[in-house]
């Protein structure tokens, strides 16, 4: 069942098993005994595919949040920090993204308790563009504007946030899946090309 | 009503991947009078599992009671493909966090 959707069944090129009649026997104290899955065979062979696509470069902002005005309109300092992006670079052509922990980052709109956000937060800010130069400006803009934004019942007046660094980070490329289906072969094989070499050993 | 939280009766409580686009939860028992306790109680139904992760049962895409493991055991399709850009949990591994304490009714 360990990274499954499902325990009953396991699909792979040329059919799949239905182990939902499968019995599980103490065979001795180590060892169990499984008998009765079925192998279904399936009307066309299909094989898996997966593949993965560049989306850009990209930079990573870190941003600290104390002030329980600015944690509770958080998404007001984030809103104003994307304008000033948009501003700059255009709406299209690169993407930022505002990820606070201290409120629902680990599980996003799932998490039941991201009306009652922590004493303090990070905002990790995630900016990805064609070029290294511009996802860093994009990410400079996405982070440092935070800090400038103006919320009318802030008490400060010297700046928003609090900065970790007073600079942005490189991180690696970004990628996001493009491709999960199923293609259809005529032969189970012909994807995958095997042959005999000499090791040399 | 006596309840005892989940994280008290199960022995292991986790997420992961399952694919590119799924998250899957394992609650899984020590013992059989805990398993049926939990899932006779409809604390874990499908039912509950929307309300308490605050999505529709549409998101639900396996749903087992798994005897031969004494698991409860569903799979939900993510918001957004493990590793894109915004997803904060690359392997699905703390997606389990809300489930610990739920209240499960002893009597």
């Amino acid at each position: 069942m360990y990274e499954r959707p499902n325990p009953f069944y396991e699909h792979f090129l040329g059919g799949h098993i239905d182990m939902s009649e499968c019995r599980y026997e103490q065979y001795d104290e180590r060892t169990t005994r499984i008998t009765g899955p079925k192998y279904v065979p399936a009307t066309e062979l299909r094989a898996k595919l997966e593949g993965a696509g560049k989306l850009g470069e990209r930079y990573v902002g870190l941003v600290g949040v104390r002030d329980p005005y600015t944690i509770a309109n958080i998404d007001a300092v984030i809103a104003w920090a994307r304008q000033q992006a948009a501003e700059r670079f255009g709406t299209a052509g690169y993407e930022l993204h505002y990820t606070v922990y201290g409120r629902d980052a680990v599980l996003g709109e799932m998490e039941p308790l991201r009306r009652s956000p922590a004493h303090e937060l990070c905002v990790v800010v995630q900016a990805i563009a064609p070029t290294r130069e511009m996802a860093e400006e994009v990410c400079m803009t996405g982070t440092r504007q935070m800090f400038y934004a103006r919320l009318p019942a802030v008490k400060g007046t010297a700046g928003g946030v609090a900065f970790l660094l007073d600079e942005v980070l490189p991180a690696s490329p970004a990628y996001r899946w493009t491709v999960n289906h199923t293609v259809r072969v005529d032969d189970p094989l012909e994807l995958f090309p095997t042959f005999i070499t000499e090791a040399g050993v | 009503m006596a309840t005892r939280p989940l994280s008290d009766i199960a022995k292991t409580i986790r997420s992961k991947n399952a694919g590119v686009d799924k998250v899957t939860f394992d609650v899984i028992f020590a013992e059989r009078a805990h398993y049926d306790l939990v899932r006779r109680s409809g604390v874990l139904s499908r039912a509950a599992v929307c309300r308490i992760f605050g999505i529709s049962a549409s998101r639900i895409t396996d749903y087992v009671e798994f005897d031969p493991a004494l698991a409860i055991k569903f799979t939900i399709m993510r918001s957004l493909t493990s590793g894109s850009p915004g997803d904060a949990d690359t392997f699905g591994s703390q997606q389990y966090g809300p489930l610990l304490q739920i209240p499960v009714p002893i009597d």
